[in-house]
């Protein structure tokens, strides 16, 4: 009867300690928090070193978690645990960014679009801040500029070439330009005087502005074609020509 | 006896004890007897001993860290140190101290009072009737009180970090997730393991080869656990460098 109780003990502690033990583990791979969720698959390029149980964010505000991440043809197939109250519009933007400058702290965001639809699956950027792509696409670049010097031309000499050539040219449009660009400017100078003379108060300002005289030459004008038709009728009256 | 025989000697004893047909029908109720002993014997001074490491490691962990790195570092801290170190490491200690030393006396008085001559008569193996159990035993009940000391130490950690700290459980619990590996976790439970063995076998192998009287028996329940602890220790450091190095 003692050896079934100590036996009973004895499967009990065992028991609690596997069941910790799935508690421990399920605590620490962050998959203690993903109830009340749903999945969404999101395809990377590149997935820039995230890792399982990284946060997604929305806005962000913390809506989620990875939950897996696998390759799959040649991208990478991760699946987001996300919060039942958000939903993820078919046109959202989802992309990986890195919280600080510095480690691997990566995180999921996402800026849900416009769209009534979801998709089944979304297509994410490895956006962020590539320190290291960076670093390497900077190797390669000082690489060619190595590569330049070395060839059969010299960047350096090039560059100083095209300088003088350049400012040679400069100088003859310079001097090309100087002579028209007096007489350009004394035109403009004597356009300027002709435009206030025409407009002011002047003597040719005023015949050309005035209506009076307008109306007076006018009148001037019929009273001379009356006159001149007259004329044509009767030339006796105006026309005495004497001989002797 | 120099060191080159004694270790010559212990790792003869070890392979004896284990390397032998074992017959669980009959001795079953003896590993379930030490696994009693050992495992539920130790439960509450491992809890104490868990629970305030990790009171402990959250606090000197602040101490030393608030105000230069995010809180949730805090958090990390405790945890991979109580996952990696502190709980197989304190736990094994303990374990060490409390049934080395009593696997020793035990198996010396039985020694001394020819007891172990009596069953060599009766035609049963004390390797197998009295060595192995109590191995197995530690075998069984080490990882397991390792997982209770975890827990506890990390729950003591993570409240106390809540309460007093101003940690919030969450980015407690954030700063452990977010750098736990499996490695980590398994890593300590892999020690736990390498450290019952030792505890079983050097308090089973003191109290064979006591000679004399009861002041040799107290001295091979000191060395059970003199020798526990130094080969817990070189075993750690040989573990991490399997493992993490």
């Amino acid at each position: 009867m003692v050896k079934q109780i100590k036996a009973t003990f004895v499967g009990i502690f065992i028991i609690v300690g596997i069941i910790l033990f799935v508690l421990l583990y399920t605590w620490f791979s962050g998959r203690l928090g993903l109830r009340n969720t749903y999945d969404v698959v999101v395809m990377f390029d590149d997935v820039l070193g995230l890792r399982i149980g990284d946060p997604v964010m929305v806005y962000g505000m913390e809506k989620g978690k990875v939950k897996d991440l696998k390759i799959d043809q040649n991208k990478i197939k991760s699946v987001l645990a996300i919060n039942r109250d958000i939903v993820i519009p078919g046109d959202s933007k989802i992309s990986i960014k890195s919280i600080s400058m510095l480690g691997a702290d990566r995180y999921v965001k996402i800026v849900p679009g416009s769209s009534d639809k979801t998709a089944s699956v979304y297509y994410g950027t490895g956006g962020g801040l590539d320190l290291e792509g960076f670093g390497a696409q900077l190797d390669s670049l000082m690489l060619v500029i190595k590569n330049f010097k070395l060839g059969d031309f010299d960047l350096n000499k090039i560059a100083t070439k095209l300088t003088r050539d350049m400012n040679r040219n400069l100088k003859i449009l310079t001097e090309a330009v100087q002579g028209p660009a007096e007489k350009i400017e004394h035109l403009s100078v004597r356009l300027d005087s002709l435009t206030a003379l025409l407009s002011g108060d002047g003597t040719v300002g005023k015949l050309i502005k005035s209506d009076e005289l307008y109306e007076e030459v006018r009148q001037t004008n019929q009273a001379l074609k009356s006159l001149i038709e007259d004329i044509k009728e009767n030339p006796q009256k105006y026309i005495n020509i004497k001989v002797f | 006896m120099n060191l080159f025989s004694l270790i010559g000697d212990f790792s003869t004893f070890f392979f004896r004890s284990l390397f032998i047909p074992w017959k669980i029908r009959t001795s079953k109720g003896r590993i379930l007897e030490q696994v009693y002993s050992i495992g539920i014997g130790s439960l509450p001074i491992i809890i104490i001993i868990a629970a305030f490491t990790g009171l402990v490691s959250t606090v000197q962990a602040t101490y030393q860290m608030i105000g230069t790195v995010p809180r949730y570092i805090i958090g990390t801290t405790v945890g991979r140190m109580v996952l990696i170190e502190l709980g197989p490491i304190l736990t094994a200690l303990m374990v060490s101290g409390r049934c080395a030393s009593s696997m020793a006396a035990e198996i010396g008085t039985m020694r001394v009072t020819e007891q172990i001559d009596a069953l060599e008569i009766m035609a049963i193996d004390p390797y197998r009737f009295l060595s192995l159990p109590r191995i197995v035993g530690t075998f069984i009940s080490l990882p397991v009180l390792t997982i209770f000391a975890e827990f506890v130490a990390l729950a003591c950690g993570a409240v106390y970090a809540h309460y007093f700290l101003n940690i919030p459980f969450s980015v407690f619990s954030y700063g452990i997730i977010h750098f736990f590996s499996m490695r980590d976790f398994l890593g300590g439970l892999v020690k736990s393991l390498f450290f019952s063995i030792v505890i079983g076998a050097s308090g089973c192998y003191f109290g064979f080869i006591v000679k004399g009287g009861a002041k040799e028996v107290g001295r091979a329940a000191t060395y059970a656990v003199v020798t526990a602890s130094i080969l817990i220790l070189v075993l750690d450091f040989l573990v991490a460098v399997v493992i993490f190095g």
